[in-house]
This record gives structure tokens, C-alpha cells and sequence, in this order.
């Protein structure tokens, strides 16, 4: 039930890789999500679109994998 | 010029798309934040103590119940969390305990962050204790270290006895689980003796106390328990 302020951190990392990197668009978000980390993949997806507005990543599509463990990590942008 | 590259030619781009690893674990921030906590906790001789719990479990109630015991004895200062109002910290103040209101909004748990900065607010004296009571979800809260001393998850007889199975996660990570509004036991189905056996398969390190915020019973045990600490 967390999805939302788990997006927003992924927006943050997403700003600060933006800052660093020097890319303005963010094409898709690869995040890979323990199985045992309590959030909803369905819930993940709805979160996204809201937590990514503003962002290099507002149209970016969402890959998620399901993982071993109980973090949920951002494992890399395919941008341009 | 190319407005691109500003070259002296006009030419087209193909722009360039990359892949950029990041390997960015989301709750690193919080974790930093948790880390950070504990750290400062350690250093001023506070003792941080987060409550989980449904909504309407007795969390407040407890908390009542334990400023009056304890606060003429140790410094007690409150952290609350909740969506919205500032409802459970008039009725600490009204025991007599400093407070602060965390409203979360759409957030369903409390952060570390947040947490730090409302204990460092308090400016609780070396020795005192923080009790923190975390947003009621039995599930959201469990996954967000705040840094803590000691986490409790206060289960009460009316919400059922096969919420440690449901809910495991938050029952696992728990240092003691109360059993709460032992009162009413004689009025619901809850079978304490299972509730028991199903805690020790689930989390064999965690106490367990039983007590009514009530009547009073068990109240002693906690208060010794907190003041262990």
C-alpha cells in the first residue's frame, strides 16, 4: 500500500540521475521488486504515471521484474 | 548552425538512447535516515520505541496509560502518525506528555525522516524515552526502519487471533508484541494460547505481554519492560 512513496523515491533517484547524467528524457524505468517487499505490481503501475509528472520520465514506459528478497531497487533508465 | 551541436553546418541528430544502470535501492533514503536516527538515539541516551498496530487497536490508549505511570519517574515525549488530525497528541498532552503530530496525508506509515525531525523537536532529556506511535496498518508500516530502539506491534483480542498469520510480516519483525484490551476477552472469540504458539513459530526472539490499558492489568509488566530500556 506504500507503492506511492515507493514511486516518489524513483522519481527522486530519477532527478538525481537526470542532474548527474545530463539526459532531459527518460524512454523506461527498469525496476526489479522483491517478491517478499509487500508492494502490488497493479498498484506500482497506477503509482508511476502519477509519481513520474514533471519528470524527465512523464511518458516513460515501467519494466518490472520480479526478484528474490524484499528491496525493490531501481536497476537503470534507458534514456536519450 | 546546427542548434544541437552548434556546429557551423545544419545537419540531423539520431538521437542517442542509452542505458544507464543505477542499481538505486529505494529505500536506501530511508534506510540513510533510519541509520542516522539510531546513531543520534544512541548518542543522547534516548530510547526509541515504534507501535504498530491496526487503526483502533488501543495505541494511544497504552500510551496514556503509560505517561501516567511513567513520566514521573523518566522524560516521555510522544511522536504521533496519522493521516489526518492532530487528535491522539491533544490526548497525550492531556496526560501530560510533550507531542508531536506527524500527518502523513496520503502516506501510510511513518519515515524516518520525519521521525528524526519530531524527536529532535521534542528535544528529550539523556535518558528519556521516545514512544512512536506509527500510522494504524498492520502492513506498510513494518517495511520502514525508523531507526527504533525497540519495535512493538500491539495486537487487541477483538481484532481476531489469526492476525500474526495474516499479517506476518509485521508480527516477525516486532522485539514484543502486546496483546491489548485484555478486558474484553471474555466477550470475543480469541484464543490467547494460539496467538502464543503461532507468535513463537513466527518470531521466537519477541515477548509477549498481555494487558488491558483499562483495568490496569499487565500495565506493570510494560512499564518494566519500557523502563528496562
Amino acid at each position: 500500500v506504500h507503492e506511492l512513496s515507493m514511486m516518489s523515491a524513483v522519481a527522486d533517484a530519477i532527478r538525481d540521475a537526470a542532474a548527474r547524467e545530463g539526459f532531459t528524457r527518460v524512454h523506461d524505468v527498469a525496476v526489479a521488486v522483491g517478491e517478499r517487499c509487500n508492494v502490488e505490481v497493479a498498484a506500482l503501475r497506477f503509482c508511476f504515471d502519477v509519481a513520474m509528472r514533471g519528470t524527465a520520465a512523464e511518458h516513460a514506459t515501467l519494466t518490472i521484474e520480479t526478484v528474490p528478497g524484499d528491496r525493490m531497487v531501481v536497476v537503470g533508465l534507458e534514456v536519450e | 548552425m546546427c542548434s544541437t551541436c552548434g556546429c557551423e553546418h545544419p545537419h540531423d541528430h539520431v538521437p542517442v538512447r542509452r542505458f544507464i544502470s543505477l542499481q538505486h535501492d529505494v529505500l536506501a533514503k530511508n534506510q540513510a535516515f533510519a541509520d542516522a536516527n539510531r546513531r543520534r538515539f544512541a548518542q543522547q541516551g534516548i530510547a526509541a520505541v515504534n507501535l504498530i498496530a491496526s487503526p483502533g487497536a488501543g495505541k494511544t490508549t497504552l500510551l496514556v496509560a503509560t505517561i501516567r505511570r511513567l513520566a514521573a519517574r523518566r522524560p516521555i515525549a510522544v511522536v504521533e502518525g496519522d493521516q489526518f488530525t492532530s487528535l491522539d497528541t491533544e490526548r497525550i498532552a492531556a496526560a501530560g506528555a510533550p507531542a508531536r503530530q506527524i500527518n502523513t496525508g496520503k502516506g501510510c506509515h511513518l519515515d524516518a525522516e520525519a521521525v528524526g525531525r519530531a524527536v529532535a523537536e521534542l528535544a528529550i532529556a539523556r535518558g528519556g524515552l521516545a514512544l512512536i506511535e506509527n500510522v494504524g496498518n498492520l502492513v506498510c508500516p513494518a517495511e520502514f526502519d525508523l531507526g527504533e530502539t525497540r519495535r512493538v506491534v500491539v495486537l487487541s483480542v477483538g481484532e481476531g487471533d489469526d492476525k500474526p498469520r495474516k499479517y506476518a510480516p509485521a508480527f516477525a519483525s516486532a522485539d514484543l508484541v502486546v496483546i491489548a484490551k485484555l478486558d474484553l476477552l471474555p466477550h470475543v472469540d480469541f484464543a490467547l494460547e494460539r496467538v502464543r504458539g503461532d507468535l513463537a513459530e513466527l518470531n521466537p526472539r519477541a515477548d509477549v505481554l498481555a494487558l488491558s490499558a483499562r483495568t490496569g492489568d499487565g500495565i506493570d509488566a510494560w512499564c518494566a519492560w519500557l523502563a528496562a530500556l
